[in-house]
């Protein structure tokens, strides 16, 4: 039973090596996508550091109507108000601009005559992205309690009143996020979507090509006329993309590492994921590339041609990018729900990225649901490979 | 030797249609068989229930003695297949898929190289022995899946229109390889529409019509049975509707 599987087994991976699309779609794509990822990391993390700190301009309308003071704290948080030319709102609404005041002509008055005076913050979310507009909006919103607050202070003085007394509680927040931490932030979420892509599609190609492309290059009635057993012949058919997938799969985060470490300092700022981390997602990812090279092989078996096969399997990328990406925004709120195949790796993935606490036996639980899940897919795909099915029919 | 006996395959819901229908025939070694038929007429079919590709629905298929249905596995390791479907491996030379199917049959070592070369010298494909199979004509890849059906020394040989869609050369070197199986004692199978080719080559042909075998013997007595001059008119008589009537249908 061995000697057959293991001599598809090597056949197949010499055939694979051969086939220089199959092989760049194998080994460089995945190792550029790592790189490319480990570049994207800390430039990501430092590109949302430096949006909260650029100056921003914000347009004001009635801004001859503002205080001095405030002004100059605006100023201290990077912000410049800049008198508004045009339609506000327009530009605004429109996503131009992602903030603006409207000043009444009372404000100054009210302020100087110790009552409330209110402005109008006009606001679009949207604008600039997903971190565009929000980042303006808090800045805004810290400036006018920053200014609020000083003024205050100057009546209480006035007043000979501590100012303490309008403060019963001061909170001095520290964050106390590691580099490895903060470079997690990312990782959490795009390494367990990149890992599960990589296992899917490093395996997707050539488990076609061993099933499909076979049947379309007419060689699989011969090899099928040979004394190997059906069992043999898909073990041996599967081990070959299992061995083929577990490449990309640690290439990518070999890639993703090394890239990471050659970065410089400058770039990455201490914020580089550690070693145990990568390779511990290669090891988690192995049992769940062997569970998705088992549905590859079931479903491309039954295609007829290598094209049928590509746009058949494609629903099982889309599967498994909607599973890692639930893991991201909904994590496990159970341990049993760490056995759930592709959800619970891709959540301990997670974890492991942002080096935090990992839920108790969540490593083993994603490893057994993998494993349990690949053995009901081999003995499924044991029954379902079925010479006469297998050649015959559609 | 290769013994097939009412064989069956039917498909459709209701089994409506009969592919192969209680087909019967022996093939003897050192003899080959041509198994002849007009398209659609189960040859294909017969021929892969033999490989052991299709289970048929009842009958029974005898290798060597074995039966096929009971331990399929033993069959096919006494069988050679070449079948009209066959491709081959662009990316793998013609020697690497000799030692690749060798393997199945499990030879080894010395034993597999001395065999991979003597089929290469057989069927002279020295030329392209260690050539990748892509860009490959259909003679030189023709040698290549008949390497590989010879490559275990098989005492049974069964073959799917060998000399199909062939060069003329390619074609002589297809006959002699066909004629050198059965100077060994080989027993050699092989389906056809070519009369010429089955005339020529066989030493009895099975005509098989509508999935039933309708007559069985050398050519000469086919052509006597029938009371024709050519085996073409015998064939025409045999596998025409007279002929499916005279045997039951």
């Amino acid at each position: 039973m061995g000697s057959g599987a293991a001599n598809i087994w090597m056949k197949e991976l010499r055939d694979t090596v051969r086939d220089r699309k199959t092989l760049v779609h194998a080994l460089a794509v995945p190792l550029a996508v790592g790189i490319a990822y480990a570049v994207l990391n800390p430039l990501l993390t430092a590109f949302m550091e430096s949006k909260a700190e650029k100056p921003i301009e914000v347009p004001v309308k009635g801004l001859e109507y503002a205080d001095p003071a405030f002004v100059e704290v605006c100023a201290r948080l990077g912000i410049t108000l800049v008198p508004c030319e045009g339609g506000m709102e327009e530009s605004i609404a429109s996503g131009e601009k992602p903030a603006g005041l409207v000043l009444p002509p009372d404000f100054s008055k009210k302020v100087a005559a110790e009552k409330t005076a209110s402005l109008d913050l006009l606001t679009n979310d949207t604008a600039g992205g997903l971190f565009g507009g929000k980042f303006s909006v808090k800045r805004l919103e810290l400036a006018l309690l920053a200014y609020s607050q000083t003024v205050a202070v100057k009546r209480l003085a006035v007043r000979k009143v501590d100012p303490a007394l309008l403060a019963p509680v001061r909170m001095d927040a520290r964050d106390l996020s590691s580099p490895a931490q903060r470079a997690g932030l990312f990782a959490a979420l795009m390494l367990p979507l990149l890992v599960a892509i990589v296992a899917a599609q490093g395996g997707m190609f050539i488990a076609i090509d061993v099933t499909a492309g076979e049947k379309e290059r007419g060689t699989l009635e011969a090899l099928l006329a040979t004394p190997a057993s059906d069992a043999e012949v898909f073990l041996g058919k599967l081990s070959a993309v299992f061995t083929m997938t577990s490449v990309p799969v640690a290439l990518t985060l070999a890639g993703f590492w090394i890239a990471g470490n050659l970065l410089p300092a400058s770039v990455t700022k201490g914020a580089v994921l550690p070693a145990g981390v990568v390779f511990g997602s290669i090891l988690l990812t192995l049992p769940l590339a062997l569970f998705l090279n088992v549905v590859l092989m079931i479903i491309s078996v039954r295609t007829r041609t290598f094209k049928d096969a590509q746009s058949t399997l494609m629903p099982v990328i889309f599967c498994v990018s909607a599973l890692a990406m639930a893991a991201a925004f909904a994590p496990p709120s159970s341990p049993f729900m760490f056995l759930i195949p592709i959800y619970g790796t891709s959540a301990v993935v997670g974890s492991l990225a942002l080096a935090g606490p990992m839920p108790e036996h969540a490593v083993l639980l994603s490893m057994a649901g993998s494993f349990a899940a690949s053995a009901v897919g081999i003995v499924l795909g044991l029954r379902l490979f079925n010479r006469e099915r297998l050649l015959y029919s559609a | 030797m290769i013994e097939v006996r009412n064989l069956c395959k039917h498909y459709g819901r209701s089994g409506e249609v009969k592919a192969v229908d209680g087909a019967e025939f022996r093939c003897a070694d050192g003899e080959i068989t041509g198994l002849l038929g007009p398209n659609g007429a189960g040859k294909t079919t017969t021929l892969r229930i033999i490989a052991g590709l299709i289970r048929p629905q009842s009958g029974t298929v005898l290798v060597d003695g074995i039966d096929a249905s009971r331990d399929s596995a033993a069959a096919r390791a006494r069988l050679g297949v070449q079948s009209d479907m066959s491709g081959v491996y662009p990316r793998l030379t013609s020697r690497e898929q000799l030692r690749y199917y060798g393997r199945f049959y499990g030879l080894r070592g010395e034993a597999l190289e001395a065999r991979v070369r003597y089929v290469i010298g057989e069927l002279k494909m020295a030329d392209i022995a260690d050539r990748r199979a892509e860009g490959f004509s259909r003679g030189q890849r023709q040698k290549v899946i008949l390497g590989r059906a010879l490559v275990h020394d098989p005492p049974n040989v069964i073959m799917d229109e060998p000399t199909n869609g062939l060069d003329v050369l390619a074609v002589r070197d297809t006959r002699e390889t066909i004629r050198s199986l059965r100077s060994q004692g080989k027993c050699v199978l092989f389906s056809t529409h070519y009369m010429d080719e089955a005339e020529r080559l066989c030493d009895r042909i099975a005509i098989i019509a509508s999935g039933r075998i309708t007559a069985w013997g050398t050519p000469e007595e086919l052509k006597s049975r029938t009371g024709k001059d050519s085996l073409e008119d015998a064939f025409t008589a045999l596998a025409g509707p007279e002929g499916l009537e005279k045997s039951g249908h």
